[in-house]
């Protein structure tokens, strides 16, 4: 137990950079840690009061269906999916292919610890997403609870009295089942992946399809909100039969039923403990054959094929993206998802859309929407804010190497540009055919979302010169949990959405000249990011 | 060929890895930076190489300042750090390659110097697997062919024998000689001092970041071996 703790507090330590600020003796990197640490209350915060809106939204919906425990019901339903996808991703770096796995199995550690201790980061790190859904859906549940809600009834008339001990111990265990479902999902793409050449390529398709799978499953909830009372019913019966231990936790938050309690937390935490003793008994092998890479050694000098310096920065940089699934997943599902969407445009015509989202009159605003609807999937897809920060121990190559820093830059923007900027404009192409607008319309359509896609990278890199991170273990600490990452992508993302929000309302006799000077600001400020870049960002790469 | 001009870098205000170095390496000169852990080697010759950024004093690489000229500097030295940390996601041709774009070598010297090389040091069957798959003796090699495909005029290397087997230790050396031999100049860091004592033709002692020995070999050891010289400085100075 002494060494579970033991290596579980390292891990900790690695995984939130605490004891670095701590024991650091430069200023810097504490005001660093300072800010990063209010950015993130301000990111929790931000999070927490957008899931309360939808916490409120769903329990009025069924509330008037007459079935309010729908809603933690479905809440805890969406903490599990999406701790079970997000932990597909985390196998790779985590429980498998971890960098410090020789150093960790040399010590007088039982295989067992070290592989619990890896699970237990995992919960952890899940753990967090579900008291972050599952509590303020309980208590937003308490409000709704009977039949007229109200703040008297969410003191006096709550639910029975064990609600609060239940749901909080159930959120405990919340996370287990569906961590051990994805880093089984995880752990086979792993392996498969491991069976071909392009392992990462393969890996990276897979994990794909599988979460593109996951979200056209969830697309059927916005049918709650067209006919709660037919479908209320039919989603608890389907969540219910999916999952059954959603019900269990029903009926032990809301219904108070001991015995439900006691079988998710047995089910549970047998399973999670079962899980820990088959990864135990595999840890080895898993870490060893589907991480270790296969040699052929027979190569024979060929004719080589020479590039340009800026095209072989390029094609390595391109060929770094490739290499790691959770960095493709985190930066180019957006615009996966931009693809689909637009595709499926054309299955349907604005005024069926008009019907569909219960908007009447959106059709005749819906010109001015696509440049900046695709403007949000872009800001999703920033690579350039931990692409830095990747270089990791290779840092000292391209800072050996005899060009300037701005080429080096260049590379880094042009493989975002790479993945954002064609995607962007198939969709621009797609949504003209599909939304009836005028010629400027189609224009901006086209050149809206490349000056933000070209704003996203030119700011995703400054923000990683700002805020590098070379010292990581788990390519999951610059790539999904850094600050450049959070800024960039939350950042991006609510500019690009409030300014969505912003053009929908203004007259439609406005919204093209609105357009435009959204247009042309990005420009600009994508002149000026260009400008910093080649004079304090080449500065800052100096320093690094 | 290197000049370092009153370089000093501090990591934190009160105190200086590298205090006030000064030290000239000439063409053809084979020079051994002798210290212990911490003395300010790898400071300096991080320095050197461009990667770290300093402002006390200057360095100057073929008659042209780091500071001012890194592109220039950096296009006739090569550098090799003690723990060479390559792309893994790359296979080993495909980083030599890289290399060679990025130095703007021709094709045909690039082929013919790599073939040279990686046949030297037995790396060639493994020049098409993923560097990840690489030993750290091989990362070494890969490194060190990367290095020579551009011809450097200086070659700058630090710690460079730790994890070569003896033949590939052999190889380098030999090729270090032939470098120097051909107008060249190297400048390396070492704990290994009878490798210093064999090859060197001048040396520097370094200790707390400032120089308490240099000059040619014959000079600085006079009768005594390296080991005893370096010893006595360490311990007494």
């Amino acid at each position: 137990m002494n060494k579970l703790w033991i290596l579980l507090r390292v891990q900790m330590m690695g995984l939130l950079g605490i004891n670095k600020v701590v024991h650091s003796n430069d200023k810097k990197e504490k005001r660093k840690f300072i800010r990063f640490t209010i950015l993130m209350i301000f990111v929790a915060i931000s999070v927490l009061f957008t899931l309360v809106m939808y916490d409120f939204m769903f329990a009025d919906v069924f509330s008037k269906a007459g079935v309010p425990e729908l809603m933690p019901a479905l809440m805890m339903a969406a903490a599990s999916l999406v701790t079970m996808i997000t932990t597909v991703y985390k196998v790779n770096g985590l429980l498998v292919g971890f960098r410090d796995f020789d150093m960790t199995m040399a010590m007088p550690v039982k295989t067992h610890v070290v592989a619990t201790s890896r699970l237990l980061v995992l919960y952890i790190m899940n753990l967090g997403f579900c008291l972050l859904i599952n509590i303020p859906a309980g208590i937003v549940y308490t409000f709704f609870a009977v039949p007229k809600p109200s703040f008297h009834a969410m003191i006096f008339a709550a639910p029975p009295p064990t609600f609060y001990p239940f749901m909080i111990i159930l959120t405990l265990f919340v996370p287990m089942i569906p961590m051990l479902i994805g880093a089984t999902i995880g752990i086979i793409i792993t392996a498969m992946a491991s069976r071909f050449r392009h392992a990462n390529i393969i890996n990276i398709i897979i994990t794909l399809m599988l979460t593109l799978a996951f979200m056209t499953a969830s697309f059927e909830s916005p049918a709650i909100f067209t006919n709660p009372y037919q479908t209320s019913k039919t989603i608890m019966d389907s969540v219910y039969g999916i999952y059954p231990l959603t019900r269990m936790y029903t009926q032990a938050v809301c219904g108070g039923s001991m015995v439900s309690m006691i079988l998710f937390v047995a089910i549970s935490a047998v399973l999670l403990a079962a899980f820990s003793v088959i990864l135990s008994l595999f840890f080895k092998w898993l870490n060893t054959s589907f991480t270790t890479s296969r040699t052929r050694s027979n190569y024979r000098m060929t004719s080589l094929r020479a590039s340009s310096a800026l095209g072989a920065l390029y094609k390595r940089e391109l060929r770094r993206y490739f290499s790691s699934v959770l960095y493709v997943m985190n930066t180019g599902f957006g615009m996966v998802m931009a693809l689909i969407m637009c595709v499926a445009l054309l299955f349907f015509k604005p005024d069926q859309l008009e019907e569909m989202l219960e908007l009447p009159g959106f059709a005749e605003t819906l010109g001015a929407l696509p440049p900046m609807l695709l403007a949000v999937f872009v800001s999703l897809s920033c690579t350039t804010s931990c692409a830095i920060s990747l270089e990791g121990k290779s840092l000292w190559i391209i800072k050996s190497l005899p060009v300037e820093a701005i080429r080096i830059f260049h590379s880094k923007i042009l493989v975002n540009l790479t993945i954002t900027v064609p995607a962007s404009l198939i969709c621009a192409l797609l949504m003209s055919l599909a939304i009836p607008m005028n010629a400027i319309q189609i224009l901006f359509t086209f050149v809206t979302p490349v000056m933000f896609a070209v704003l996203s990278a030119l700011l995703g890199l400054f923000l990683n010169l700002l805020y590098p991170n070379f010292s990581w273990t788990s390519e999951t600490t610059v790539i999904k949990q850094s600050l450049p990452m959070f800024l960039s992508v939350v950042g991006g993302m609510m500019v690009s959405i409030g300014l969505l929000v912003g053009l929908m309302y203004l007259p439609s006799s406005l919204q093209t000249a609105g357009l435009a000077a959204v247009t042309l600001a990005a420009a600009v400020i994508d002149f000026v990011l260009y400008r910093l870049l080649q004079t304090k960002g080449a500065r800052l790469f100096h320093a690094l | 060929m290197l000049k370092i001009e009153n370089f000093s870098k501090s990591y934190k205000v009160r105190k200086r890895a590298v205090d006030g170095l000064n030290l000239t390496v000439k063409a053809g000169d084979i020079f051994g930076f002798i210290g212990h852990n911490g003395a300010g080697k790898t400071t300096t010759i991080r320095a050197i190489a461009g990667v770290l950024d300093f402002e006390d004093g200057d360095i100057f690489v073929d008659g042209l300042s780091i500071r001012r000229d890194p592109v220039a500097c950096k296009q006739r030295l090569a550098y090799i750090p003690d723990n060479p940390d390559l792309y893994d996601y790359l296979t080993g041709i495909q980083y030599l390659n890289y290399i060679g774009d990025v130095y703007g070598i021709g094709k045909a010297e690039r082929e013919a110097d790599i073939k040279k090389y990686a046949d030297a040091f037995e790396l060639t069957p493994s020049l098409g697997d993923l560097i990840s798959a690489y030993s750290h003796g091989m990362k070494q090699k890969l490194a060190v062919i990367s290095a020579l495909i551009h011809h450097p005029k200086l070659l700058i290397l630090d710690e460079p024998f730790v994890g070569l087997d003896p033949k590939a230790a052999h190889t380098l050396k030999e090729i270090m000689r032939e470098l120097c031999s051909q107008g060249g100049a190297i400048f390396f860091s070492t704990h290994v001092l009878d490798v210093a004592e064999k090859l060197c033709n001048k040396v520097a002692i370094i200790k707390g970041g400032r120089l308490v020995a240099y000059g040619n070999l014959a000079d600085v050891k006079g009768d005594q071996s390296l080991e005893d010289v370096f010893m006595e400085l360490i311990d007494h100075e």
